[in-house]
C-alpha cells in the first residue's frame, strides 16, 4: 500500500538570476495504490519538473511531497530512499546507457539500491521479459542497439528496481506507433502484474485515451484539469485553447453528432465509438 | 549544483554597457587588467574598486551573479590571501607574532586584485553575447593572419565551445539525474568510489558529444561552410561615439594608474 501526494508544491529554476522563472505552482495531487494517471499539458507547461519532485531529484521551492504521508525531503537518507519506491524514467532515457552490456545497464539500478547479486539475473530476466528484450541481447552492448531497443532496455533498467510508483517522462516520445504501443503493452504489463501506480507524461490523447483511468492536464504550471477520461474529453473547447487535442475517435464522434447522428458525448476510443455506432444503426 | 557554473555566460541586457562595441569592451578589459597590475597603493586600489562597482551598476549586473562566479574561485583566493599573511617579512602586528602589518597590507591587495580581475572578464561575458565576443576577437587578432595564423579557425572553435558550454552543462545535469533516480550515488564514499561512480555520467556525456560534433560539422558543410576565406558577415562591426569616447578614457585612465604609481599611491 503505497500513496504519493504533493502539497503546495512550488518550484523556480535559477533562483537569483535574470532567468528566474517559476516552473510549477501550488499543486496538491494525490496518486494513490493501484493508479494509472496521465499527465497531459503542452510543452513547457512543467510536467517534466513535477515528476522529477517524486522521486526527490528536485526540491521544492514550497510546499511538500509525501510517500505513504512522509515527507521525502526530511533528510538525505529518505531522499535516498524514496527513489527504491519510486522510479521516474526519464524523457529520452536511451541517452543514459553506459555499461558494457545491456544486462550489465539493466543491473545498475537494483546494484545501487542493495539488491543482493544472487538476486540480480532473475531481476533483469523478468525487467527484460516485461519490456518485450530477448536474452540474445544481454550480451551485448546497448550503445550498438536500435533506439526503440534502447529505450526499452532504459525502461528496464528501472523496471528491475521494481518500483510501487512508476513514472514515465514521454515514454513514446519520436518512437513509431508500433513501438510505442508495444511500450504502452509492457507498462500496463507490469502494473497487473505488480499492482504498482503508473504515472505516464504524454502529449498524445489517443494514448490517454487508450489506457489512462485518470488524466490530470497542466497548464501554465497549474494543474488545469483533473478526472476521468470522459470528464476531461468533454471539454474539448478547453483544452483546444490551450494547444491539446482531443482523441481521434472523439473528433470523428463529433463529426457524426454534427451530421446528425446520436453518438454520445462520452465516446472517445475507437471500441466506444464502434459500439455507440451499432446501437444507433442497430446492426 | 552544476548550475552554478557561470563560465561563458551572458546575460541579456539593453544597458550602455550592452551596447558597446565588442572590441571596445575587449581593449577595455585589457587596460583594466593591466590597470590592476599597475595599482601599487591604496588610492590605485579604491579607484579601481570604484570603477567596478560603477560599472556593475551601469551594467545592472547584480553582485550576487558575480559572487556566484566567484564562488568555485573562493579556494584559492582565501589560500593566496593566508600565504601572504604568513610569508611576509616585516613588524610583526605583536611581539613574536609571525603575522606583520606588511602581510595583511599584501594579503589584502592581493585578494582584492584576484577578485576584481575574477569580477572584471566576469562583467565582460555576462555584458556580451558569446557570438560578439569572438567576432570582436577574430576583428582585433585578423592581423596576424598575414603571419598565417588560422585566425578564422581559432575563433570559430572558440565560439563554438562557448556555445556548447551551457548544453554541455544542461547535458551533464540531466544525466546526473537519470542516474540519481537509478539509484547512482556521487556524494559518498572514498575517492576511488567517487571516480568510479563518475563513469555513468561520462560514458553518456561522451557519446552524446560525439554525436553532437558529428551533426555540427554534418550541418555545417551541408549549409556549404568552406572555411574563413572570402566569407563576409551579417553584421559588421563598426565604432560608435561612444566606443571612442571609451577608449579614449581608458588610455586616459591607464596613464593616471601609472603616475600614480610613480607617486606611490
Ligand atoms: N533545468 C532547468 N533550468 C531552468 N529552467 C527550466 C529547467 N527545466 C525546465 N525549465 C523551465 O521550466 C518550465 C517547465 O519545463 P518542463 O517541466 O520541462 O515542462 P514540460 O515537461 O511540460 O515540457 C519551462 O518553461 C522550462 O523552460
Ligand atoms: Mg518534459
Amino acid at each position: 500500500m503505497s500513496t504519493l501526494s504533493t502539497e503546495n508544491l512550488s518550484h523556480s529554476y535559477s533562483i537569483g538570476t535574470p532567468f528566474e522563472q517559476q516552473a510549477i505552482r501550488r499543486i496538491s495531487l494525490n496518486i494513490g495504490q493501484g493508479e494509472f494517471v496521465f499527465l497531459m499539458g503542452h510543452t513547457g507547461s512543467g510536467k517534466s519538473t513535477f515528476v522529477q519532485h517524486l522521486n526527490a531529484l528536485l526540491q521544492p521551492t514550497e510546499g511538500r511531497v509525501l510517500f505513504n504521508g512522509e515527507d521525502i525531503n526530511r533528510d538525505k537518507s529518505a531522499r535516498r530512499n524514496v527513489k527504491k519506491h519510486v522510479g521516474l524514467v526519464f524523457q529520452y532515457p536511451e541517452y543514459q546507457l553506459f555499461e558494457e552490456t545491456v544486462a550489465g545497464d539493466i543491473a545498475f539500478g537494483p546494484k545501487n539500491i542493495g539488491v543482493p547479486a544472487s538476486e540480480l539475473p532473475d531481476r533483469i530476466r523478468e525487467a527484460a521479459e516485461f519490456t518485450g528484450i530477448s536474452e540474445e541481447l544481454f550480451s551485448r552492448s546497448p550503445l550498438e542497439l536500435s533506439g526503440g531497443q534502447k529505450r526499452r532496455i532504459a525502461i528496464a533498467g528501472v523496471i528491475a528496481m521494481h518500483p510501487e510508483i512508476l513514472i514515465l517522462d514521454e515514454p513514446t516520445a519520436g518512437l513509431d506507433p508500433a513501438g510505442g504501443r508495444k511500450i504502452m503493452e509492457n507498462v500496463c504489463r507490469y502494473q497487473e502484474k505488480t499492482g504498482a501506480s503508473i504515472v505516464v507524461v504524454s502529449h498524445s490523447m489517443d494514448e490517454a485515451a487508450i489506457y489512462g483511468r485518470r488524466l490530470i492536464v497542466f497548464n501554465q504550471g497549474e494543474v488545469y484539469m483533473d478526472g476521468s477520461p470522459e470528464e476531461v474529453f468533454s471539454r474539448s473547447d478547453e483544452l483546444s485553447s490551450f494547444g491539446l487535442d482531443v482523441p481521434q475517435a472523439a473528433k470523428l464522434a463529433e463529426a457524426l453528432r454534427n451530421r446528425g447522428l446520436s453518438v454520445p458525448k462520452s465516446v472517445y476510443t475507437y471500441e466506444q465509438l464502434l459500439r455507440a455506432v451499432r446501437e444507433v444503426l442497430g446492426c | 549544483m552544476l548550475k552554478d557554473i557561470t563560465l561563458g555566460q551572458f546575460f541579456p541586457g539593453d544597458t550602455p554597457v550592452h551596447r558597446l562595441d565588442p572590441r571596445t569592451k575587449l581593449i577595455s578589459v585589457l587596460i583594466y587588467i593591466i590597470a590592476l597590475f599597475v595599482a601599487k597603493g591604496w588610492l590605485s586600489y579604491l579607484i579601481l574598486v570604484f570603477l567596478t562597482l560603477w560599472i556593475m551598476a551601469v551594467s545592472k549586473i547584480s553582485p550576487r551573479c558575480i559572487f556566484k562566479g566567484l564562488k568555485p574561485m573562493l579556494f584559492i583566493i582565501v589560500l593566496t590571501g593566508l600565504l601572504n599573511i604568513f610569508y611576509t617579512q616585516g613588524t610583526p602586528v605583536r611581539e613574536g607574532w609571525i603575522i606583520t602589518w606588511e602581510g595583511i597590507d599584501h594579503a589584502v591587495k592581493m585578494i582584492l586584485r584576484i577578485t576584481l580581475l575574477i569580477a572584471g572578464t566576469f562583467l565582460l561575458t555576462y555584458t556580451t553575447s558569446p557570438m560578439a565576443l569572438t567576432d570582436g576577437l577574430e576583428r582585433l587578432l585578423s592581423p596576424l593572419k598575414k603571419l598565417h595564423l588560422p585566425v578564422h579557425e581559432i575563433t570559430l572553435m572558440m565560439s563554438m565551445a562557448l556555445r556548447f558550454i551551457p548544453t554541455l552543462i544542461e547535458e551533464t545535469d540531466k544525466i546526473m539525474s537519470a542516474q540519481k533516480a537509478r539509484g547512482a550515488d556521487f556524494e559518498s564514499g572514498n575517492l576511488i568510489q567517487r571516480a568510479k561512480a563518475l563513469l555513468p555520467i561520462l560514458v553518456p556525456l561522451f557519446v552524446s558529444a560525439f554525436r553532437r560534433a558529428d551533426e555540427l560539422a554534418l550541418a555545417m558543410e551541408s549549409r556549404c561552410y568552406h572555411g574563413g576565406e572570402g566569407r563576409t558577415r551579417l553584421e559588421q562591426l563598426c565604432f560608435m561615439h561612444s566606443d571612442i569616447l571609451v577608449l579614449i578614457s581608458g588610455a586616459v585612465f591607464l596613464l593616471g594608474m601609472i603616475l600614480l604609481r610613480k607617486a606611490g599611491l
